[in-house]
């Protein structure tokens, strides 16, 4: 089959829509059918998506170089890392450890790309074929989950062309092109046709017309609603029965009923209609609660989230570049499949990067920000901090799904030497930094820290040993939980050690693993003052603390 | 003192940075997903270093490789259904044999974009490959070049036409030669 050139563009907008994940099922089977049918189709799409293969490789390499130039230096074990992470990571753990990333700095060298020649070619800027069928924009979305029944799920930002919308659970606000905008909440099933018309088939929908989008219009199992320029919320229930509520202004319903009679209601703001399976319509009273209220306050809720992100990527910062900063993994930006956690601490060398084994990367305290989850028994990161250190602050922010029969390990160390640290939530729930002096273990426990109400949220620990003033102290959540005397002089260390693990020792008989996440990791190498921690945690606590300035107790 | 499966171990991971942006490039076409594409170029990677001990080397790695990562792209449509694969199993087959045969022409294509990057203006080549940087969407893109989402669809739209049409010109040009 010979493609003709309407084909051929219809392709080129159909790859398009596919990278961005914007095609609708229709388009989806439309692409389907012109690459079973022709080799030529096939052949176009091979390259335009091995297009895409190669951008992303050019991406790293282009803008990775912009970032040296910035004064980023990545060392040439990251940039293999950056580039091979998939194979590097899984190498380094199955076959000869963490030693391959700096083993094998050459190996880059390999596959590089082929200088470019300079020669000028002319491209054609005003020959450029556009499409324009996007008819909205999906603009905010708080815990959407997509109906199992859907393959088209885009991602927030997404264009859409004429679609349709199965949400399970959640809200989504959509943004048509023509200036009206609609909360879903699922579960909904909502059709985009155009610019200005939907199909509302089941759910809940709260729509803003402003008068430039006048005459936006919802399809409905019984009939349709014309807006003249209003704010009006649909329920559609399951059995095909509907509720139209009006707030401000006026929309006319326009139906039909089984029998074949026409309905036609003008509904002013403040009034309520109730059209039955039938198609029968009635009025009915308002309901006293804004319809899909907690849509605003879920919305503004994110925003909320998203300033305290911000925030928290000062400070962020600010950790990485302190002069007591030994250890810090902020477990941000780095890629979902990536094995190696970075040390973001600037005045440290990468050899404190940590390992990553079995751990899965998830979802932090923010949209977008990242952890790590431990759920399975070698579930670790391995990491090896040398220092012997008179005074150290451990700072992490963790989220325990469950406390076990025995114990939480945040950091455990395999030596049994004199000054080997570890440091773990106990199964009463008490924090406990644990140091070997000679054949003894001291523990330093808090009180009950971790009761019911604290597990499945992310909540901040911090524990100072400071032989200076001979005193362990914990936190939870930014305030004092207990202090303790330090029994002997020793300086603790943190050599071949764990995060999210303790391997078996004599004092346990099996190896244990966090159930739970970590997203953020810090160890300093000084005492830090309460204020310190306390700020940690203000700033960054995923959601609003109550009463910030009083004492309370955790 | 090097041992006999350090040497396994440092010939496994030559051949994997030396193929793995192409391994990426085919499960890609087989997966038009990149988030999916990484995952399952990441179970790839899983199988490829425990079964390298079956490797013959001085075979052809690439091929054993794409095998490898075309079974696995069969699971992953029996796990997941569509979210992960978008075609059907005899789609999805025809488009692997076509791959086969395009190995050639795409290296010269890869090398090719390289020249027609640079001759995209600033602007235009910040907003595609900060759009094909790593965890970075559309939306990142559109921040980093000051437009607009909707914008930003429309320019990367009219981007990658530009490249695809510069590419087969370079490419024609170097035929021509």
């Amino acid at each position: 089959m010979k493609l003709s050139d309407d084909e051929i563009i219809e392709l080129h907008d159909l790859f398009d829509g596919l990278v961005e994940n914007n095609l609708s099922t229709k388009q989806k089977d439309r692409l389907q059918a012109l690459l079973q049918d022709s080799e030529e189709a096939r052949h176009f799409y091979i390259r335009f998506i091995d297009m895409s293969s190669s951008l992303k490789y050019y991406a790293d390499e282009f803008l990775g170089d912009e970032k040296d130039i910035q004064g980023v230096k990545p060392s040439m074990s990251e940039k293999i890392i950056q580039f091979a992470s998939p194979f590097l990571a899984i190498a380094a753990i199955l076959t000869v450890g963490l030693y391959l990333f700096h083993t094998f700095d050459t190996a880059t060298s390999t596959d590089s790309v082929t200088p470019s020649s300079e020669n000028e070619i002319v491209i054609e800027f005003d020959k450029i074929i556009t499409t324009d069928d996007s008819v909205a924009v999906l603009t905010k979305s708080v815990g959407v989950q997509w109906s199992k029944k859907t393959g088209f799920r885009p991602e927030l930002g997404s264009t859409l062309e004429p679609s349709r919308l199965q949400i399970q659970k959640g809200l989504a606000q959509v943004e048509f092109l023509q200036g009206s905008t609609v909360i879903l909440e699922g579960p909904v099933d909502f059709k985009i046709l155009n610019s200005n018309e939907g199909v509302l088939s089941e759910g809940k929908l709260r729509a803003t017309v402003p008068q430039v989008a006048r005459g936006f219009t919802v399809n409905l199992p019984k009939g349709r609603l014309i807006d003249l320029g209003t704010e009006f919320g649909l329920n559609v229930h399951p059995g095909g029965s509907t509720e139209i509520f009006v707030y401000k202004g006026n929309v006319l319903y326009r139906g039909q009923t089984d029998s074949d009679e026409e309905v036609t209601r003008e509904i002013a703001g403040g009034e309520a209609l109730f059209v039955d399976p039938f198609g029968f319509a009635n009025w009915v009273e308002m309901p006293s609660e804004a319809f899909l209220g907690t849509a605003d306050l879920a919305f503004r809720s994110k925003e909320e989230s998203q300033l305290r992100h911000a925030a928290w990527i000062d400070l962020s910062k600010e950790l990485s570049q302190g002069a007591g900063t030994t250890l810090y993994y902020s477990f941000d930006n780095q890629s979902p499949w990536a094995r190696v956690l970075q040390n973001q601490a600037s005045s440290q060398q990468n050899n404190l990067n940590g390992a990553i084994v079995g751990c899965k990367w998830t979802e932090g305290r923010w949209p977008g920000k990242g952890a790590l989850s431990f759920e399975k028994e070698n579930d670790r990161v391995r990491l090896n901090l040398h220092e012997k250190l008179p005074s150290v602050t451990l700072c992490s922010w963790i989220k325990i799904d469950k406390l076990p029969d025995n114990l939480s390990p945040i950091l455990s160390t395999h030596q049994m030497s004199s000054g080997a640290a570890s440091w773990y939530i106990n199964n009463k729930g008490q924090v406990v930094f644990e140091v070997f002096r000679g054949s003894n273990r001291d523990l330093y426990k808090s009180a009950v820290a971790f009761r019911k109400e604290r597990i499945g949220k992310w909540i901040h620990v911090a524990t100072i040993y400071d032989l200076g003033s001979k005193r362990v102290s914990h936190y939870v959540n930014g305030r004092p939980f207990s202090h303790e005397q330090i029994k002997g002089n020793i300086p603790v260390s943190f050599s071949n050690s764990q995060l999210g693990h303790l391997s078996k020792n004599s004092s346990f008989p099996e190896n244990i693993t966090l159930q739970g996440s970590v997203d953020e990791f810090v160890i300093f190498n000084t005492s830090r003052l309460e204020s310190d921690i306390r700020r940690m945690y203000e700033i960054g606590c995923p959601y609003e603390t109550a009463n910030s300035l009083g004492p309370r107790l955790p | 003192m090097t041992s006999a499966s350090d040497n396994r171990s440092a010939e496994l991971v030559q051949l994997m940075m030396k193929y793995q942006r192409r391994l990426f490039a085919y499960i890609h076409t087989l997966v038009p997903s990149r988030s999916d594409a990484d995952d399952i170029l990441q179970e790839t990677s899983l199988t490829i270093c425990e079964k390298f001990k079956d490797f013959e080397i001085g075979t052809n790695f690439y091929s054993w490789a794409c095998q490898i990562a075309y079974w696995k792209v069969r699971a992953a449509r029996k796990k997941f259904a569509m979210s992960k694969v978008v075609f059907n199993q005899e789609v999805m087959d025809v488009i692997s044999q076509t791959h086969g045969k395009m190995e050639e022409e795409l290296d010269a294509r890869h090398y090719a974009l390289s020249r027609c990057l640079k001759k995209l203006n600033e602007r235009d080549r910040r907003m595609v490959l900060t759009r094909y940087e790593s965890g970075k969407n559309v939306s990142a893109a559109a921040l980093a070049c000051g437009r607009t989402v909707q914008g930003a669809y429309k320019a990367l739209n009219r981007i990658r036409k530009v490249l695809f049409d510069c590419v087969t010109f370079e490419l024609s040009m170097e035929e021509a030669k």
